[in-house]
């Protein structure tokens, strides 16, 4: 196959990023629970544990606080870890030790110590993945200083910025989804690393403007091309990660179209779009040719029932609709 | 302490008012009494004062805009700080916090259970005539200059968006449409239109027409110049005397001195004769009180002194008031007579033609003499043929025999 | 005197349990004075426990502490200066007065913090520990913290992963029979601290956690241990605070006076100086050398922290994320 058309699974160019950076560095390490032998519940190491054994690669028993705050102590000891929750949800285990200490250190050491930790999880649903297995709330993270917020939405920037998370010397939440892992697309070979702070115009347009994040880049990306029937032109925003966050993508992208819809799966009280419509409104006032608008999860739990979870979530349909009445506000 | 500063009625029959200017800033101090705002009205221009010391701290319409009478237009209060968000929500105001307040005050209580796919904003304060206009359409309006009280919004609401203003500076073909209009003229010529299509539309009107001797009053008035001139340093006018003559014709017919009311007469609880002045750019109708117990050399001064108010642009509303009837004169003009329109709610009008020499029959000879047309416009549902005739017939007696008029 | 060790032992053990009592004491009084924010938790009593494991550190060993951790600060050899200077909050303090009494973090000497959440040193030990093993350069990790902790899942999670994996980590339960105000008896059922090992297949200590000869011999087992690759030790030293849990704390609201008349009777430095002669002057000499040189030390550390200079305020959003 041809080196520009090279096609791989989104969770094949996560491992080939965690293999080439582990080869470059010995002192990332990566732990979790299932990911040695077994290759992760995704397959998300596959292949790791093989090539460079059980001190490198190793299987935790189910303790998120004990495997994160592991992972903290080993960075701020010169190691370079990456702990893999494997769903957001378990996060909350460990949330102690990420937000008093991971991204606390630093900054109240006055700089003297890093703690250049990696922690890796899947958001959201694929299909009644159910209450405890589906939430988003990577607002959360964005919320706490210290930490950077990481939310790869292709098969190619997956690479990239897991290189770039891998090499940060801070500790970064890295949240893949779920739905993705295996889904084929474009993936550079080589070393490459994305920038934080660096968002994917993933569609130009004049009409409106979509900010999206995650698994919502791809239903807006569709809901585009419906809209495109009808001549209204859809400009789609991928932010690749919220913190730290591309502003001025967006404010050029607002400034030229007048017209903003924010989708996000999580919830949209209190979320990350709430942050981003009011840095819109703030900054680009002027150039707002209708109220910013929000499309998120409805404030619920997430129900395991096919038809309940289909109406709590966002769709394609869902972001036309929003788009058509954004154009007419 | 906050207050408001709302659009004054000037005048009973005025019903909305145009900001021309702002004396003042927001921010700046005001002294009670200080001109704070320049209105205009059917009439005329207008300062208005600040009803209260302290600050203006919001000014809610522009200059150029026109709303109803008793409509905010301004705060005041006793620091330089406080806005009108303290005062009761205004029907037609244009301060936008009190909805945003009251939409954040609603999601406080309840989060929201739907996920934003439809537009739940619907907001019931934005059908009280406020205009929408969205941030990019206002600033490419200002780049523009283009009035947004021309431009129609497409957005929901009736919201201007950029579209909208985009589609007028199309449409607006010349250069001059570029630069505002003026708003004013439209606002009097608009005025004026509709009261006088009003008259015409709803008031009965008949016309009764008579050739007065102008012979005694032309004498009369030439042998009294000089006294009157000594007198108040004004010119004797025929104004004058036409005046007089409807003042005392009135106070003979007071059937004459009333008006209908729907389904009633009502007698006019004044006595004012307003004459037709014409102003630097319009019309008025000044108004004298009290003609029938003035002098001539004293009605010449009060009327006098009203023309040039008029051509000075100072009258007031309080100069035009309480008009029971109005006395038009074209004579001036070369007009030997016309058919006045009524002002309701006044029952009559007199138009007044030239006083020139014609050819008239008198004692069974044709004689040249000097004469007058009068014509009387009466609104039939106060007086009947006759009795507007017998008022003219007064009018025309009192004419043609001037010295009763002093008496 | 024991002869089983080296008579310099004793002074080195005298030296570091009266630097972190003098160190403390002056603090005290510094405290009440009112110059200082915060609050402290101070280490008074507890002296024989930090010096009785740290004495056998090098500074490329790793250290995890607590929110009454002074003590162990000076025992890894933090220098006594900037640790005054941050318990005050001042800018020569050890992270610039950022982190005050329970954020003391010095990398030069292995000292991964003081910590306001109890228990959660304990799995960042495991994980300096796991850095030690892929390091491959000998290190070892101590993990402090008190009866409180045993009851908290942290405690369980790191100690379960440390035993899993046989990390060179000793756990080292300072157990002074009260959690702020709750005695162990009402928190648990099983009191027997060190009995919790066995839960993770580990071999479990308890010592008196006041007779500093003891606690460094219990440390020393345990240590060779974890050098060794034979993995952690769960050591529990019975010890006492005479102070109360804060400063500005009576301490005697939930304990008897009688009790602490008691443990004051088992003093851990008067017990180490017990075991020295009162005939051997040269020891009483060496002892009150020692003595006036720490005094010195600390005299001095106060004044160093006395001068700082003031914080700026612009410098309030540094160091939020690490710049290359």
């Amino acid at each position: 196959m041809a080196a520009a058309s090279r096609q791989i699974q989104y969770v094949e160019a996560g491992v080939e990023a965690l293999r080439e950076e582990m080869r470059l560095d010995s002192s990332v390490f990566y732990i979790g629970q299932g990911i040695g032998a077994r290759g992760g519940n995704y397959k998300q190491s596959k292949g790791l544990w093989d090539e460079f054994g059980e001190l490198r690669v190793r299987d935790t028993p189910i303790s998120e606080l004990g495997q994160t705050g592991l992972g903290v102590g080993a960075a701020m000891a010169g190691m370079r870890p990456i702990v893999d929750i494997v769903f957001l949800d378990m996060v909350m285990e460990a949330m102690g030790q990420i937000v008093e200490q991971a991204a606390t250190i630093h900054y109240t050491s006055n700089g003297r110590l890093r703690v250049p930790l990696v922690i890796r999880a899947a958001m959201g649903t694929v299909r009644c993945t159910g209450p405890h297995h589906s939430r988003c709330f990577y607002s959360w993270f964005a919320h706490i200083p210290g930490l950077k917020v990481v939310l790869p939405a292709s098969v190619e920037d997956v690479k990239g910025l897991m290189k770039t998370a891998i090499r940060d010397d801070g500790p970064v939440m890295f949240i893949e989804h779920k739905f993705f892992y295996n889904k084929r697309g474009y993936c550079p070979e080589g070393d490459y690393a994305i920038p934080f702070g660096q968002a994917r115009i993933c569609r130009e347009g004049k009409s409106v403007t979509i900010l999206a994040m995650s698994l919502m880049v791809w239903h807006a990306m569709e809901a585009a091309e419906v809209l495109a029937k009808d001549g209204i032109d859809v400009e789609v925003i991928d932010p690749r990660t919220i913190v730290p966050f591309d502003e001025e993508t967006l404010l050029n992208s607002v400034k030229k179209t007048g017209r903003l819809l924010i989708v996000d799966e999580a919830q949209r009280f209190c979320g990350f779009s709430g942050e981003a419509a009011a840095l819109v409104t703030e900054k680009a006032f002027d150039y707002l040719d209708a109220p910013v608008r929000r499309l998120g999860a409805i404030h619920t739990p997430h129900p395991f029932n096919p038809i309940l979870e289909a109406e709590m979530l966002p769709s394609a349909e869902k972001i036309v609709a929003a788009v058509r009445a954004l154009m007419a506000a | 302490m906050v207050h408001e500063l709302v659009m004054p009625q000037l005048g009973m029959t005025m019903t909305e008012g145009t900001v021309l200017r702002w004396l003042k800033a927001v921010g700046e101090s005001v002294e009670k009494g200080e001109p704070i705002v320049e209105v205009q009205t059917d009439k005329v221009d207008m300062e208005v004062e600040s009803p209260f010391t302290g600050y203006l701290t919001a000014i809610l319409v522009q200059e150029g805009a026109t709303v109803p009478v008793a409509t905010r237009i301004g705060c005041l209060s006793t620091t330089p700080d406080a806005d009108c968000a303290s005062l009761a929500p205004d029907g037609p105001s244009a301060v936008d916090d009190v909805s945003v307040q009251q939409t954040d005050a609603a999601a406080d209580r309840l989060v929201s259970t739907d996920n934003g796919a439809t537009t739940s904003e619907a907001k019931a304060s934005d059908n009280t005539g406020r205009v929408l206009v969205s941030p990019r359409a206002r600033r490419v309006a200002h780049e523009f200059r283009v009035d947004l009280t021309l431009v129609t919004g497409s957005g929901e609401f009736g919201r201007i968006r950029e579209v909208d203003v985009r589609r007028y500076l199309e449409d607006c073909a010349t250069p001059a449409a570029q630069t505002p209009p003026e708003p004013a003229r439209d606002n009097i010529r608009k005025v004026i239109a509709d009261r006088l299509t009003h008259s015409v539309t709803t008031v009965p009107q008949f016309w009764l027409d008579r050739e007065v001797d102008a012979t005694g009053l032309v004498a009369l008035r030439t042998k009294l110049l000089n006294a009157v001139a000594a007198s108040r340093s004004v010119r004797l006018t025929y104004t004058d005397f036409l005046i007089k003559a409807l003042a005392l014709a009135l106070r003979e017919m007071p059937a004459m001195a009333k008006r209908w009311d729907g389904d009633r007469l009502v007698a006019a609880d004044t006595d004012g004769i307003g004459f037709a002045a014409q102003g630097p750019d319009r019309l008025l109708v000044p108004v004298v009180h009290g003609a029938d117990a003035l002098s001539l050399a004293a009605l010449a001064a009060t009327r006098a002194g009203l023309v040039d108010k008029v051509q000075s642009g100072r009258l007031g509303p309080a100069d035009m008031e309480g008009a029971v009837c109005t006395l038009s004169n074209l004579g001036a003009f070369g007009v030997d007579a016309f058919q006045a329109i009524i002002n309701p709610p006044q029952s009559c009008i007199l138009a007044v033609g030239r006083i020139a020499d014609r050819a008239v029959v008198h004692e069974g000879s044709l004689v040249i003499r000097p004469t007058m047309r009068l014509v009387l416009t009466v609104d039939h549902r106060v007086v009947d043929g006759v009795g507007g005739a017998q008022f003219l017939s007064c009018i025309a007696n009192y004419l043609e025999n001037p010295e009763t008029l002093l008496v | 005197m024991d002869s089983t060790l080296p008579t310099e032992i004793f002074f080195d053990l005298y030296a570091c349990m009266y630097r972190i009592r003098a160190f403390e004491e002056r603090l005290q009084t510094v405290y009440r004075s009112g110059v200082m924010p915060g609050f402290v938790h101070l280490y008074i009593g507890e002296e024989a426990v930090a010096a009785g494991v740290c004495s056998h550190l090098s500074t490329e060993d790793y250290v995890t502490s607590t929110h009454r951790g002074h003590g162990h600060a000076v025992a890894k050899g933090v220098p006594l200066g900037p640790l005054f200077a941050e318990i005050w909050g001042q800018t020569r303090g050890t992270n610039g007065g950022r982190g005050g009494s329970m954020h003391i973090y010095d990398p030069d000497c292995g000292f991964l913090g003081t910590n306001g959440i109890v228990a959660a040193g304990i799995p960042i030990a495991s994980g300096a520990a796991t850095a030690a093993v892929l390091q491959g350069r000998g290190q070892v990790a101590i993990s402090f913290f008190g009866d409180g902790a045993t009851n908290n899942a942290a405690f369980h999670e790191g100690i379960n992963l440390a035993g899993a994996w046989s990390l060179p980590v000793v756990f080292v339960c300072e157990n002074n029979l009260y959690a702020t105000e709750t005695p162990l008896d009402k928190a648990t059922k099983n009191t027997d601290v060190s009995s919790k090992a066995s839960a993770y297949g580990i071999p479990g200590m308890q010592v008196d956690g006041n007779d500093v000869v003891a606690v460094y011999q219990a440390a020393g087992t345990a240590l060779a241990r974890a050098r060794a690759g034979e993995g952690p030790t769960l050591i529990e030293c019975k010890t006492y605070r005479p102070v109360g849990h804060f400063e500005g704390d009576p301490g005697i609201g939930y304990r008897t006076k009688d009790e602490i008349a008691e443990w004051k009777q088992r003093d851990p430095i008067r017990m180490l100086l017990a075991r020295f002669a009162a005939e051997d002057t040269s020891a009483q000499q060496r002892i009150d050398d020692i003595t006036r040189m720490i005094d010195g030390e600390v005299e001095e550390a106060y004044q160093f922290a006395e001068a700082s200079p003031e914080a700026d305020p612009r410098s309030v959003a540094d160091h939020v994320y690490p710049t290359a």
